[in-house]
């Protein structure tokens, strides 16, 4: 479906000034959007390039070279030299590599754990029968509301409880799985909730044909129910691996030696008790969202149609 | 042992459910005995704000060579607060993760009263030998419970060439000169001047900036009982001058309010600032090809007419302090008492621009045996030393300041008035601080 | 929908078995709905037990007692009723917090909801670069609490800030305005911040509504020449209410529970302008931890009183959203 023959829109299309008005206001109003969305991160990696004494200026330069013309003749004019002093600082000041790839880690088992139990999770609640099913919906959502910083004290007082003993390797101090388990419990609720509905959608019969050809009910589950979820379970596990790459407090707390930090940890790590440096830190800044972008780039498709199976009749 | 007898038994269910689970899931999951190597005997940890690092990675060094144990060394985030955060989490924790840390000025009466930081033995008599305000900072009825590292004293950065210009040989040495020689220069020029820039955001840099002119009226906080009383006489013209600054000489620009310490360096930096109230970490920065470099001064803060002799730099600075909850006690305590050494004193100010606590190193005498040259900012930071006033020593300072600071900002911005602000603070304090 | 009750009864209902019998049927994996109901929700209960669970119920406990959290090795807890409660609804800072999270979230999230459905319209559209396009005005959502309040002070710097320099530009202003030193605007500005952040979320969430309304209903609308507008309020918003609650409750939750944004941005001021409720105590407990302070009793009991209003608001949502299947 193209913009201009969508069929909803009838009464005026065949009028081509309007067309070319309404195209207009349309690429229009999308490129304000990307320019509002996108513009700090364009600031935040132009101020990385710029030498310090170009940050604290008023008014700001936007451009590094300008066109002009002078006496007939284009020139190009520098406004201020570019430098990547600020990378190569920020990379020698702090591991940001081994960061990336520790939040990559983390994210990426949080994510994996929701899919599996949510799905499960969604899955009866949505399509079996059983009794106080509205009250575990309840209890599931309860889980949500403590405030964040709360659970933090007492989570951190279990794992140095749990030190040294059998579970120490699950749920300690600088584990993977010390940061992996609270976020997946953290970002269950939703996780639930997404599969629920998702699975609300789904036509009975798929069910019903199973059960007819004789598989059994994990059978339907695993051979039917499961090939139809992949786009709830994409859903899930983006915006359950973005929740993980962004947490910050508990990442600061659980993860103590710095080759385990998280790249949201290690941004907070640069400057100085009273100066912070911001050339180093927007660089900083910029290196810990590229993969973001790339990330988003690759999945916003994912996260769109699977959005739409997973809460579109909620 | 007093331990608390439902700690106890809440610790042991959960290492009970612990136990009972383990069976099952090393059936699931093969079990991996490996507890993350629980620190040995051998081997101590350091924490310390990340902009530490490199003195601490030279604590390593020296401390790895000396001793039969191991320093490991890790860092919290950059700002004071959070660090401060950190160390609560791992205290409420009973945490042993750590042995010893880095301790802010105002933290000691703190985190001695909670049971926190131990007691540290000074063998060596270190403190005899430091400022006597440094030491003072960290001893509590009497004991020892920091090891002072470095310390800190804010004073007044002025501009030589605007100064100069404007006919002026000497900086401000009282309130009003300073307001009247800011207001002299701003209209000579031709520039958009900042006339004085200061610490105003709601943070602990306001609750300072408002001691500054408080001690430089010859008030106090405390009174007779060592309670704190901040609607004195003196706390509201303090801060009455603060609004007037900005309000009515207007010397300051409106941002202050928002503004913190590095948000003024940097303003200072640019070139059209007259004069700063700062810490010593600007003048370093000062020294590398800036708009200001070779045009600017150092100064002991300015006092209000007829408190010439008023103490008013207020003391910073950090120690090291033993944990509470440490296995390895021993182990920390000689870090301890390497800090407080000469040698390592002289490393933190020669190769990391620390401004150190032992008093003989602002002695031209010293240096003469050194292999070194005496830094040259030593010598202007020592008159300013000389003027210090400490901050509260009380438990629960951190709560104190928060109010003094939201209610010092309110009455900048206007949103109230200041005997308003200073009254509504006093009520706060008076229930939450006084009589706690 | 078709309805479910029929054909499934045979395996589900087998009843009055023995032990015997029923090991057999796990056997040949044939269990009831109830049992594989169990089985499947069993791992998420333990899981949030443990992680979830445990925190709210040592928190609340927590809230009753003092010395509880953060204890001297010579202290006792002691049981004090609601005498925390009674300190946190007799501190004024509370209520400013309480305004303060109110206003943040009934103003953010319903300009949300306005902003996100024009998004989203627009985005149901089918155009040229459409997947840079989404992926752009969908990266602020994805952007870190903390990192964001880092990059917007860095924006709205009083000195430096682009936003300054970009509204001098246009003439908007005549010199850099200190965004964050007056009260109001602030809070206005932190709520805004929050709303450029968040919009794209609720426009996703409310995209997906749209794309499950059927086109048939408005060709047909057409055909009876209705509006574009009567179209819009008789068919898309009325079928897009379930939706549209979905939305409000995955922003509603987050936003009245905000804390990174005003920590990272103005650290709650000026004065206590910008503190939200879970600010409030975060700095209730850690400003006065110590084990005779009760900082973190004062805390646990805001947290708790945080947690019944979310819960009551949860609700609130629930009653109007969940429709039990007739299965």
């Amino acid at each position: 479906m193209s913009l201009v023959d969508s069929a909803r829109e009838a009464t005026l299309e065949d009028v081509a000034l309007w067309d070319i008005g309404k195209r207009f206001g349309f690429y229009g109003s999308i490129a304000a959007m990307v320019t509002i969305s996108m513009f700090p991160v364009f600031w935040i990696l132009l101020s990385s390039l710029k030498p310090p004494s170009e940050l604290f200026v008023f008014p700001q330069e936007f451009l590094p070279y300008v066109i002009t013309i002078q006496d007939g003749q284009l020139t190009v004019v520098q406004q201020f030299p570019l430098t990547l002093e600020n990378y190569r600082a920020a990379l020698q000041e702090r591991p940001v590599g081994q960061y990336l790839i520790n939040s990559a880690i983390v994210a990426s088992g949080t994510a994996i754990i929701d899919v599996v139990l949510g799905s499960m999770a969604g899955y009866a609640l949505s399509r079996l029968r059983f009794p106080y099913k509205l009250h575990v919906l309840l209890l599931i959502l309860f889980a949500a509301l403590l405030p964040f910083i709360s659970r933090l004290i007492p989570l951190y007082k279990l794992a140095i409880d749990l030190q040294g003993t059998v579970f120490g390797p699950f749920f300690g101090l600088n584990q993977y799985l010390g940061l992996i388990l609270p976020y997946a419990a953290f970002q269950m609720p939703f996780a639930v909730w997404i599969f629920q509905a998702y699975f609300n959608e789904l036509p009975d019969s798929l069910e019903e044909a199973g059960l007819m050809d004789g598989l059994s009910r994990v059978g339907v589950l695993f051979r039917i129910i499961l090939p139809v979820s992949m786009p709830a379970m994409a859903t899930t596990a983006i915006i359950v691996f973005i929740y993980a790459w962004n947490e910050f407090l508990f990442a600061l707390t659980f993860m103590t030696q710095d080759s385990k930090r998280t790249i949201t940890v290690g941004i907070a790590l640069f400057g100085g008790q009273f100066n912070s440096p911001w050339g180093i830190i927007t660089a900083a800044v910029f290196m810990s969202l590229v993969p973001l972008m790339v990330f988003m780039l690759v999945f916003q498709k994912k996260i769109v149609e699977g959005m739409t199976a997973g809460v579109g009749k909620a | 042992m007093a331990w608390d007898s439902s700690a106890i038994r809440r610790r042991q269910i959960i290492k009970g459910v612990a136990a009972g689970g383990s069976a099952f899931v090393a059936g699931c999951l093969g079990g991996d005995g490996d507890d993350g190597g629980g620190s040995g005997s051998g081997s101590i940890t350091f924490v310390h704000i990340s902009s530490f690092e490199p003195s601490a990675n030279d604590f390593k060094e020296a401390y790895d060579s000396q001793s039969d144990a191991t320093l490991e060394v890790q860092s919290t985030p950059a700002e004071s607060s959070s660090s401060r955060e950190y160390y609560v989490n791992q205290f409420a924790a009973q945490s042993s993760e750590f042995d010893v840390g880095m301790m802010d000025v105002v933290w000691p009466a703190e985190f001695v009263s909670a049971g926190w930081a131990s007691e540290v033995d000074d063998p060596e008599n270190h403190t005899d030998e430091m400022i006597p305000t440094s030491a003072e900072t960290v001893t509590i009825d009497g004991s020892l419970y920091g090891m002072p590292m470095f310390t800190d004293a804010n004073g007044l950065y002025y501009r030589t060439d605007l100064l100069e210009e404007a006919g002026y040989d000497e900086p401000p040495s009282t309130y009003m000169e300073l307001v009247d020689m800011a207001q002299d220069i701003m209209d000579q020029s031709d520039e958009d001047l900042n006339g004085y820039i200061w610490q105003g955001g709601a943070n602990e840099g306001l609750t300072i900036m408002w001691l500054n002119w408080l001690w430089g009226m010859g008030g106090s906080v405390q009174d007779d009982d060592g309670n704190l009383v901040v609607n004195t006489e003196e706390g509201v013209q303090a801060l009455q001058h603060a609004v007037d600054l900005i309000h009515e000489y207007e010397i300051t620009p409106e941002s202050v309010p928002s503004s913190g310490t590095d948000g003024n360096r940097q303003t200072f930096q640019q070139g059209n600032t007259i004069f700063m109230r700062n810490w010593p970490y600007a003048y370093a920065l000062f020294q590398d090809d800036t708009p200001v470099t070779d045009k600017f001064a150092v100064t002991t803060m300015p006092k209000a007419e007829g408190h010439e002799d008023a103490n008013n730099s207020c003391i910073g600075g950090w120690s090291l302090f033993i944990n509470s909850f440490s296995q390895n006690k021993a182990a920390a305590q000689e870090l301890a008492t390497y800090v407080g050494t000469a040698e390592a004193q002289e490393k933190l100010a020669v190769d990391r621009s620390r401004l150190p606590v032992r008093a003989e190193l602002y002695e031209d005498a010293y240096w003469e045996d050194s292999d070194t040259d005496k830094p040259a900012f030593l010598d202007r930071f020592s008159e300013i030393l000389d003027q210090t006033s400490a901050r509260p020593a009380i438990s629960n300072y951190s709560q104190w300041s928060n109010i003094v600071y939201t209610e010092c900002n309110n009455a900048l911005t206007q949103q109230k008035s200041v005997q308003e602000a200073l009254d509504d603070a006093q009520e706060q304090i008076d229930s939450d601080v006084n009589n706690a | 929908m078709v309805d479910s009750t029929t054909g499934k009864q045979d395996i589900t209902r087998i009843g009055e078995e023995g032990l015997r019998g029923r090991l057999e049927r796990y056997r040949e994996l044939r269990i009831t709905e109830e049992e594989l109901a169990v089985v499947l929700l069993m791992p998420v209960l333990a899981f949030l037990l443990a992680v979830s669970f445990y925190p709210i119920v040592d928190t609340i406990w927590a809230s009753l007692h003092t010395g509880y959290v953060v204890q001297l090795p010579t202290q006792t807890t002691e049981f004090v009723g609601i005498e925390n409660y009674r300190a946190l609804f007799t501190d004024g800072s509370f209520w400013n917090a309480l305004g303060v999270s109110l206003f943040y979230t009934f103003v953010s999230v319903p300009v949300e909801l306005v902003f996100g459905l024009g998004l989203a319209l627009l985005l149901r559209a089918d155009f040229k670069w459409k997947y840079f396009a989404q992926a752009a005005i969908l990266f602020p959502w994805a952007l870190p609490t903390v990192i964001n309040a880092k990059i917007w002070a860095w924006l709205l710097n009083p000195d430096y800030g682009v936003i300054s320099d970009i509204l001098v530009r246009v003439g908007i202003l005549s010199q850099p305005y200190p965004f964050l030193s007056s009260p109001d605007v602030a809070l206005y500005s932190m709520t805004a911040i929050t709303i450029w952040k968040t919009t794209s979320f609720m426009a996703l969430i409310l995209l997906a509504g749209l794309s499950s309304i059927p086109d048939h209903l408005y060709e047909s609308a057409r055909m009876d020449g209705a509006s574009r507008w009567r179209r819009f309020r008789d068919i898309t918003l009325p079928l897009l209410k379930p939706t549209i609650l979905v939305a409000l409750i995955f922003r509603t939750l987050p936003a009245f529970q905000a804390f990174g944004l005003p920590y990272g941005l103005t650290g709650g001021g000026p004065g206590e302008a910008t503190t939200t409720l879970v600010l409030y105590t975060q700095q209730a407990a850690y400003n006065n931890p110590g084990p005779t302070n009760g900082g973190f009793a004062l805390g646990s009991a805001a947290a708790t009183v945080i947690t019944m209003i979310a819960l009551v608001i949860a609700l609130i949502y629930v009653a109007t959203l969940y429709e039990p299947e007739v299965r």
